[in-house]
């Protein structure tokens, strides 16, 4: 049986957090995460530091075609949390702006003053170098899956054999 | 071998000048020709004679999208993307088997964003929170982003994440009893599926509601 709910408050590019926690690995970061008393809209785990924040104010975030664009102003340095995963490949169209990943998985966005800007993920069969930077971040912030998580797999000769009899006999 | 040297060898003249017979050559060359033929026809007339005999093959691996107009419409109506239109929010499905795969391929077909994703730029630390924060069993997860709470999860944790993540609407077939959680209800439709029984039950939404089951989309604050 299938129930649909309605959040009452999504990130529609209007959460703008101000409180910054700095941690530089992903347990410690979750452990943040996890704090029944977390808000997106307030909080914000970064891996490293930036200047205070001030909340940003009339932000904007429309669709373009192949990203999304962001307008807003700020009274000073602001943080918007994007509903997007961050990547390395994210690219702002505004030099000013930068892309930092907040709350381990998040894209934000850092700008002061006015902003208007596309971001667009830049990334493509000749353009795949941004991924490394991915994979290094992987490492950086110890993101590993617990033993538990993998599934176990055998590696036997017998057990591949039975594996593909298996699929032998479930194609005929 | 090139269309002079063919016929020549095939016993037929240029010049418009009759030929004397075919000879052993040319006998060759007709007879390889129509073995040749025969060999290029066999799977074709295979195909045909299958065709023919085993018609039903023809639409074993075809799906019919599935018939759920009442939410297709409800979700596209609230969040669905267009260019230069302000982003509305995001779905958040809590299932990922066959038939939850197709209501969602039917929704991305309307541009209706879904924090579920099916691909290979999932990225290695959202997949990391379904283990580490929603304490989701990922066994069978690969290269998706299926977000749902496993055995210690907390639904709190989930849904404050999910909205970060820009989702508007969960659809589960989980009774939440968050009091903030508004539903949404659909009169029951059947699609018209192979498989009655599956699609049936899909959008029998309401009972445990214990509310009329509506004609149109409402919606409607729990109490």
């Amino acid at each position: 049986m299938w129930r649909a709910y309605e959040l009452p408050d999504p990130n529609l590019g209007n959460y703008s957090p101000t409180q910054v926690t700095i941690a530089d690995s992903a347990p410690a970061i979750l452990a943040q995460l996890g704090d029944a008393n977390f808000d997106f809209r307030r909080n914000v785990v970064l891996t490293e530091g930036l200047e205070a924040l001030t909340p940003a104010r009339d932000l904007k975030l429309t669709i373009v075609r192949g990203g999304v664009r962001l307008s807003g102003a700020s009274d000073g340095t602001s943080l918007v949390l994007l509903p997007q995963q961050f990547s390395h490949c994210l690219a702002a169209s505004d030099p000013r702006v930068r892309i930092v990943r907040a709350d381990l998985a998040w894209a934000a966005l850092v700008f002061s003053g006015k902003v208007d800007t596309t971001v667009t993920l830049a990334y493509g069969l000749f353009s795949p170098r941004c991924r490394r930077a991915d994979l290094a971040d992987l490492k950086r912030l110890g993101v590993a899956l617990p033993p538990a998580a993998k599934p176990p797999v055998e590696r036997t000769w017998r057990a591949v054999l039975d594996r593909l009899g298996a699929a032998v006999a479930a194609v005929k | 071998m090139r269309w002079p040297q063919f016929l020549r060898r095939a016993g037929v003249r240029l010049d418009g000048k009759c030929s004397a017979g075919p000879g052993w050559q040319a006998w060759r060359t007709w007879v390889g020709t129509g073995f040749a033929l025969l060999a290029v026809a066999v799977l074709p007339l295979c195909d045909l004679l299958l065709a023919v005999k085993r018609g039903y093959l023809a639409t074993v691996y075809a799906t019919p999208w599935p018939d759920e107009p009442e939410l297709n419409d409800y979700l596209a109506d609230n969040t669905a993307l267009a260019v230069g239109k302000p982003f509305r929010g995001s779905v958040a499905f809590t299932e990922a088997g066959y038939f939850d795969m197709l209501t969602l391929s039917s929704l991305w077909k309307r541009a209706v964003p879904t924090v579920n994703e099916y691909s290979q730029l999932v990225t290695p630390q959202v997949f990391y929170l379904k283990v580490a924060l929603f304490k989701k069993n990922v066994a069978y997860d690969l290269n998706h982003f299926m977000p749902w709470i496993g055995e210690g999860g907390s639904l709190d944790v989930l849904l404050n994440a999910l909205q970060a993540l820009g989702a508007r609407y969960v659809v589960s077939d989980e009774r939440l009893d968050q009091a903030r959680l508004i539903c949404a209800r659909w009169r029951s439709r059947a699609a018209g599926h192979r498989a009655p029984s599956i699609a049936s039950w899909r959008w029998a939404c309401g009972a445990p509601m214990s509310c009329p089951i509506p004609t149109s989309a409402t919606t409607a604050r729990r109490r």
